[in-house]
């Protein structure tokens, strides 16, 4: 609704209009009474509806000032609302993004913290020196080592076993030769038998050979108790040899027995630890990737909250738009006072305003009511 | 010895997003959260590039970047802005301030790195 200045006010169209008309009346009625007194009561008429239609006119500007007043406070109320609502959100969310972005840096840190430590129990393990492996695989030949040695000790012990047996062999000529010794003993006491008959025959020239045959039957005599006495050594070594050989075979059998047994349970040990340093090692280059990939999935989710820097940016320049309303909305009323003109609200400058503060391409696609598009990287220019 | 980025920008969140993105290429970080702030801490270490964005409270980025250039210790180090301004003219202004590289966000950590060490100082 446009309300045009005139030079005329409209409430003095009545008044006007009845005067020519009652000049009017007065003319074609040659100024009779009757014509004077239409005359008068028209001029009276429009006095009357002059004065209605001003009383009109005044409430009409009256309700005009209060419409756009309270247009004024409309925006004054409304915007300060929105803005504060608008700035809250762009500041709870810049502070919850600025917050998460903290606490994922954090997660970051401590991933590669875990990271750095599991390179480092791993290469633990797996020192060439110092590592678990190395550890491990020295063990298991010292271990190997003392089986071997255990074994050729035990093999020294049969050697030694095998001579004593050899011994026994020897033990067996003994007894031969003993026997020997008895039988020669008892021919030569024989024969010492006959040489003292025969020189007892030959009387007095037999006195000397009797002497000889006698000490001969002494000595045969002695001889075969030397080898009785030999015999009876003999059987003496050869039973302690044969104890001997047989606690050594008891000693050896039970020797091979705890050898084979510690070899069984060193290899079983030695399986185990296996087992558990393979697990170690699996376990830790799982814990590795997994943190590498979770690192690397939050690294990506930190990138995505870029956009709290370009949801901010627009919230502020359209929270900036809503706050210059009120202004507007004072100046539209100021323009009517000083004019007495009603125009038109016109959205374009407040439109214009806020296209000036556009710094991103989708700000201008969508204020000219386009749709974006697909988001594609953007291209580094370098000058 | 790692060499060192400063990056320049009002949001706390973005300077963490770069400096992870650096962090993990093996950079030391340098921080500044306007221009104004940034340029205080310039104080004559070696600095091998800035990053720094546009629009920034207190002193925005094309005026903290011609301030660099006036700085005798810092006239050659390389800046790349990295910003949301997308706007040709702005771009122009920045080329004309001394700028190497324009990177508009959001940026690909990849792409970033990429750019830096194409133009970080040896």
């Amino acid at each position: 609704m446009t309300f045009f200045k005139r030079s005329v006010p409209l409430q003095q169209y009545p008044a006007i209009l009845s005067l020519v008309s009652a000049l009017a009346i007065a003319a074609v009625g040659q100024l009779s009474l009757v014509a004077i007194m239409l005359a008068g009561l028209v001029v009276v008429a429009g006095v009357v509806l002059t004065r209605k239609l001003k009383v009109r006119e005044a409430a009409l500007m009256a309700s005009i000032e209060t419409y756009l007043n309270s247009q004024t406070q409309f925006s004054e109320q409304l915007a300060p609302v929105w803005s504060g609502h608008i700035e809250m959100s762009r500041s709870q969310m810049a502070s919850a993004i600025e917050s998460l972005s903290e606490r994922f840096c954090g997660i970051v840190d401590k991933l590669d913290a875990a990271v750095h430590t599991s390179a480092l129990e791993t290469q633990t393990i797996e020192d060439d020196d110092k590592g678990l492996v190395a550890v491990f695989s020295r063990s298991e030949q010292k271990l190997s080592d003392v089986i071997t040695e255990q074994k050729a000790a035990m093999s020294g012990l049969l050697g030694m076993l095998d001579k004593v047996q050899g011994l026994g062999r020897f033990t067996s000529e003994l007894k031969e030769m003993a026997a020997d010794v008895a039988k020669i003993s008892q021919q030569s006491n024989l024969l010492a038998l006959n040489a003292a008959i025969e020189a007892a025959r030959s009387g007095e020239h037999g006195r000397g050979f009797a002497v000889v045959a006698n000490e001969f039957r002494v000595l045969s005599g002695q001889s075969g108790e030397t080898g009785r006495h030999i015999a009876r050594n003999v059987g003496i070594i050869s039973s302690a040899i044969v104890e001997t050989c047989t606690v050594v075979r008891e000693a050896v059998d039970q020797q091979d027995a705890s050898l084979l047994a510690a070899q069984s349970t060193i290899h079983a040990v030695m399986a185990d630890f296996q087992g558990i340093t393979d697990a170690l090692m699996r376990s830790g280059a799982l814990l590795k990737n997994e943190s590498i990939g979770i690192k690397s999935e939050i690294n990506d989710s930190l990138v995505q909250m870029q956009f709290q820097d370009r949801v901010s940016q627009i919230m502020n320049h359209v929270k900036n738009n809503i706050e210059s309303l009120p202004a507007f909305m004072q100046q539209h009323q100021k323009d009517y006072a000083s004019s007495l003109v009603l125009q038109p609200l016109d959205a374009q400058d407040l439109l214009t305003e806020l296209k000036a503060t556009y710094v991103m391409s989708d700000q201008h696609v969508v204020h000219e009511g386009g749709e974006l598009a697909q988001k594609s990287n953007n291209d580094i220019d370098f000058f | 010895m790692a060499k060192t980025i400063m990056i320049v920008d009002d949001s706390a969140s973005m300077r963490r997003v770069v400096g992870i993105a650096l962090k993990g290429a093996g950079y030391d970080v340098l921080e500044g959260c306007d221009g104004k702030d940034a340029l205080s801490k310039l104080t004559g270490q070696k600095v091998h590039m800035i990053i720094s964005d546009v629009n920034m409270p207190v002193m925005d980025g094309i005026t903290f970047l011609k301030a660099v250039k006036q700085m005798a210790a810092y006239k050659f180090t390389p800046v790349i802005m990295l910003t949301t301004e997308s706007e040709e003219s702005k771009k122009r202004e920045g080329q004309a301030a001394g700028a190497r590289a324009w990177v508009v966000k959001p940026f690909q950590p990849e792409q970033l790195i990429g750019a830096v060490q194409r133009l970080c100082l040896p």
